[in-house]
């Protein structure tokens, strides 16, 4: 506020300088930081009580002397000729005003199975992309015409924040089984070698119990159905599609090989990092020397500039950095090779659990020689058996 | 003032509950630690130097003594003084 108004710095000598502090409180002048210097006092003051003080200068026989100027007004006076510095500044106002009104960034969160290209696709298909002006956008008719091309979003939100839009989606996470169940008649049969472990029957005629042993394409659950009349005997045939759980015990080999020779990056800690700026497309990278790097990783990774939270601009900042490798060749110990095909088979068994196998006896080994190591054997599983196949009507 | 008019206003700023400091035309002196005192109520500078400052109230003479006195700033009702003090004392 002092600056705004202007103050002055003044050094006040004479003989009663007392006398010149009291007229000024006296007429209601306010002074601060009041200093004995020496010979002399300093003190400040407005610039508008400055020029009331003459008379009392005279009257305490004072002199005054202007040891500084400070304040806006002088400010601007001293600068009078530079007059591209306010116009500068306000240009750099107007194009930031007038950049606010363009999207700058679209940000999408919330999608799982759909990737954020379909979504950009379908975005410029209705003319909304980097760039657009933030009135062309409607929201809401963007929000509906994108519940309608993806059914599967149960939930659109598309609002635009500052220069970003932002589209949140929810999607329908149920698993679509089909129920089509319907009444087509169908048998169920077996999709591999093995030995029935258990069998339950909703629909249908089993054909196989448990312990029983079965070949591939074995009919297990027959869906046809015999109707017997009152002396039992066989009047027709009744269809339905069979529907079973049954749990088979079957055998897999299993079998898994890897080099016990391998290459190893090793990052010699020798990088070089560049920089580059991207304006909406385009980029321009600054040219560096590049020593030369025999092997070498690139990192190229980009920030986008922005004001506050949401005003981003159409600029951003590109990192790349480069790493030089050397390769080495290694070999595995037998105990590495071991733990490393063990590892590998633990995954293995590990998407067998989940896809619902029961893994019954494990017969498998690993044998590691100077230049392979392979892991090999049988596996016996327990695991839901019955594939459906459609009745075909011969009658 | 008589010391009858003197204990008569006194009684009625007592009975009125006007604070003392105002009635009594006393100065008002504030020491926060021992850099800083913020004075009120007073006529005017007497002497003011690095090492000393004399200020002459309504009733008495204020005497304020140290190094480095520097004033914070100075109206006609109110001054704040910086710097290190060493006495303060009247007369």
């Amino acid at each position: 506020m002092v600056y705004l108004r202007g103050s002055v710095r003044v050094g006040i000598s004479g003989a009663s300088c007392d006398r010149f502090f009291n007229l000024c409180a006296n007429r209601g002048i306010l002074l601060w930081n009041v200093a004995c210097v020496r010979e002399h006092y300093e003190c400040s003051l407005s610039v508008k009580d400055f020029r009331r003080v003459r008379p009392l200068a005279r009257k305490s026989k004072t002199r005054i002397r202007i040891l500084e100027k400070k304040g806006l007004g002088f400010f601007l006076f001293r600068h009078r000729k530079r007059k591209l510095l306010p116009a500068g500044i306000l240009f750099g106002a107007f194009l930031m005003v007038s950049l606010s009104f363009f999207v700058w960034d679209i940000q999408i969160e919330g999608n799982e199975r759909f990737t954020e290209d379909v979504i950009f696709e379908f975005l410029k298909e209705n003319g909304v992309y980097f760039g657009t002006p933030g009135a062309r956008v409607d929201c809401q008719g963007l929000a509906d015409a994108m519940r309608r091309q993806f059914p599967d979003l149960t939930w659109v939100s598309v609002e635009i924040s500052g220069t970003q839009l932002q589209i949140n989606v929810r999607e329908n996470t149920a698993s679509q089984e089909s129920s089509e169940e319907a009444a087509v008649p169908s048998d169920l049969v077996a999709d591999c070698d093995g030995v029935i472990e258990s069998i339950i029957t909703r629909q249908g005629v089993p054909l196989v119990e448990a312990g029983s042993v079965v070949k591939k394409g074995d009919v297990l659950v027959s869906g046809t159905m015999e109707i017997l009349n009152d002396s039992l005997e066989t009047a027709g045939y009744q269809y339905c599609a069979a529907d079973a759980d049954i749990r088979i015990r079957t055998s897999y080999a299993y079998y898994d090989s890897f080099p016990m020779v391998y290459e190893e990056k090793i990052y010699t800690g020798r990088r070089q990092t560049s920089y580059g700026i991207r304006i909406g497309q385009k980029s321009v990278s600054l040219p560096v020397p590049d020593t030369e790097y025999e092997n070498e990783d690139i990192l190229t990774s980009e920030k986008k500039l922005r004001l506050s939270g949401n005003f981003y601009l159409p600029v951003s900042l590109v990192t790349y950095v480069r790493r030089e490798y050397q390769i080495q060749i290694k070999n595995y110990s037998q105990e590495e090779a071991e733990a490393l095909a063990m590892e590998r088979f633990q995954k293995k068994l590990e998407i067998f659990k989940e896809k619902g196998l029961q893994i019954f006896e494990n017969n498998v080994k690993i044998n590691a020689d100077a230049k392979t190591c392979v892991t090999a054997g049988t596996l016996t599983v327990i695991q839901d058996a019955g594939e459906r196949v459609e009745r075909t009507r011969a009658e | 003032m008589s010391s009858s008019e003197k204990s008569f206003f006194r009684r009625f700023a007592q009975a009125a509950q006007i604070p003392e400091d105002l009635s009594a035309q006393a100065v008002l002196v504030q020491l926060a630690g021992q850099d800083t005192v913020l004075v009120e109520n007073y006529r005017g500078i007497l002497e003011y130097s690095c090492e000393r400052l004399v200020l002459q109230t309504k009733t008495c003479r204020l005497i304020i003594e140290g190094s480095g006195l520097f004033i914070s700033y100075y109206t006609g009702d109110e001054m704040k003084i910086t710097g290190h003090i060493d006495q303060i004392h009247y007369c």
